[in-house]
């Protein structure tokens, strides 16, 4: 595990905000980070893809996985990979860490990729005290919509913390956020889209790309 | 007027009554809805003394749903002294168990947990077998972070107790899953299978969770599971991915196992590879002409290639 920096897209961020808002209501989220990590420790954050707003099982996380990597083949974009996982705890405490599901949905992952340079698996964690300072419109927030997490070499568990510091964000990042959440964007997961077969919306549950999030 | 109207009209409409009674009769969870209408209606109309009271009661919890515990006290002030301008004959009193329970939710909501859990207590000692003030127990035992044991152990009481609520096994089951128990996961939506053998949603959940623990034997149940609940339901999707996940799963399973065993579960590996062929036909027709149409094709592609 090298040193790491981490640049994240306010598409991304703005992505699991919504995400995040829409399901406020103590449930868990989870989702897959869509960017580009080279051998150098640099990872760029670039996109975010919803996949569910409960405890995720194995055959949706499997489908989603598969799904995204399709897709991102198909894209046509070979440096654009699944690089990591998101979530967000069911309930906040100033304290929290990652829920225990998402860290082992992400140890399983990385294990998967480590002969892909997959070292640089992250684990990020959209925080209350993030969302809250995002729509606030707090330019000057001292509080990050999320937190980033590495695999730690000896335990092998996700809870080795990625010091704020090595993280940079877009500029502007909380007015896009704040500015797209009153604007309540629509935002659809994976499990969405495969509940809600057979309703008129069903075809417009575009939860890969969420095209219509535009900033 | 009645709950036949859609929501959208009644709003347009502003017809705040009939939005409220929309929302109670469909038992919606729309909070702030609830309470931006609700304090509308609250200042106009003189109502009739049922519906004030449903109305406040209503407001009430919603206010406490979004946090507005000011609007929630002062529902519960209105309760119990209501104005003279609505003077009524219906006479609320503090020792009526139906303003207890509001007081103790309003009490939850505030974080005042040891006299929201006083007042539950005093409900349970006028009625022992009262399913809802031991249900709030549970629930304040769930929200405080760090009293995890504590709540399974309340949950696990209540239901030797009330071993029909299917809504609490329902709870039992998603707090199983979220600790990753998936075997106890597993055994709760089981109870909820019994009560509603014909949901094919809870059939999906059972077979989801069988799926994700894991093991030969479990990936069976998955299957069974996830195929009765396609049968019960051709177009839940998430039982159709499910059903080639589940049997997918099987397969891999049986990569693993001494060459003996493997023989055992001949029948089982043929079955597995017509579920993920039947499967995979259905979803490449649902996703017919639609814009993921190229992936699935791609993902299901790679499942049949790798039988």
């Amino acid at each position: 595990m090298s040193t790491i920096q981490i640049s994240v897209s306010a598409l991304a961020e703005t992505k699991m905000a919504l995400h995040s808002a829409k399901h406020g209501f103590s449930n868990p989220i989870h989702g897959i980070i869509v960017g580009k990590s080279g051998s150098d420790g640099v990872v760029e954050i670039v996109d975010a893809v919803p996949v569910c707003h409960e405890v995720p099982t194995k055959p949706i996380v499997d489908m989603a996985l598969r799904l995204v990597d399709a897709h991102l083949q198909q894209q046509g974009d070979n440096e654009l990979t699944i690089i990591g996982w998101y979530t967000s705890n069911a309930s906040t405490s100033d304290d929290e860490t990652p829920n225990f599901s998402a860290c082992r949905i992400a140890s399983s992952m990385s294990d998967c990729c480590q002969e892909e340079g997959g070292d640089n698996f992250i684990l990020v964690m959209v925080t209350t005290s993030g969302l809250l300072a995002a729509v606030s419109k707090d330019s000057d927030s001292s509080s990050a919509l999320c937190r980033v997490f590495q695999k730690d070499a000896r335990t092998k568990t996700f809870s080795s913390e990625v010091d704020s510091s090595l993280i940079t964000q877009e500029n502007d990042t909380s007015y896009i956020i704040s500015k797209a959440m009153s604007k309540e964007m629509p935002i659809y997961d994976f499990v969405d889209h495969i509940s809600n077969y057979g309703s008129d919306d069903w075809k417009n549950m575009d939860w890969i790309k969420n095209g219509s999030i535009k900033l | 007027m009645g709950p036949e109207e859609e929501l959208p009209t009644l709003i347009a409409q502003k017809d705040h009554l009939n939005v409220l009674r929309y929302v109670r009769a469909h038992e919606l969870r729309e909070p702030n809805l609830v309470v931006t209408h609700g304090k509308i209606l609250l200042e106009s109309k003189t109502l009739g003394d049922a519906e004030r009271l449903a109305s406040l009661e209503q407001i009430c919890i919603a206010a406490c749903d979004i946090g507005d515990l000011d609007l929630a006290e002062s529902c519960l002030d209105t309760i119990v002294n209501p104005s003279s301008k609505n003077k009524s004959s219906l006479v609320v009193t503090k020792e009526s168990s139906r303003y207890r329970k509001l007081l103790a939710l309003c009490l939850e909501a505030a974080g005042n947990y040891e006299s929201a859990g006083a007042v539950y207590d005093i409900l349970l000692q006028d009625n022992p077998s009262n399913a809802y003030a031991a249900k709030r127990k549970y629930c304040i035992l769930a929200a405080q972070r760090g009293k995890e044991a504590d709540a399974m152990k309340a949950l696990d009481e209540y239901l030797s107790k009330h071993p029909g609520d299917l809504a609490a096994w329902n709870e039992m089951a998603e707090v199983c899953l979220s600790v990753s128990d998936f075997k106890g996961a597993a055994y709760c939506y089981e109870e909820l299978v019994l009560g509603c053998p014909l949901d094919s949603n809870i059939h999906t959940k059972l077979g989801e969770a069988y799926c994700t623990a894991g093991g030969v034997e479990n990936d069976k149940l998955a299957r069974k599971h996830l195929a009765q609940a396609v049968q019960l339901d051709p177009n839940n999707l998430r039982a159709w991915f499910g059903l080639v996940a589940a049997a997918e799963g099987y397969l891999e399973e049986i990569e693993r196992m001494s060459k003996n065993k493997r023989e055992a579960e001949d029948q089982g590996v043929e079955v597995a590879k017509e579920l993920i062929k039947f499967g995979g036909e259905k979803l490449v027709g649902i996703y017919k002409g639609t814009k993921m149409a190229r992936i699935i094709n791609a993902v299901l592609k790679e499942s049949s290639e790798s039988l």
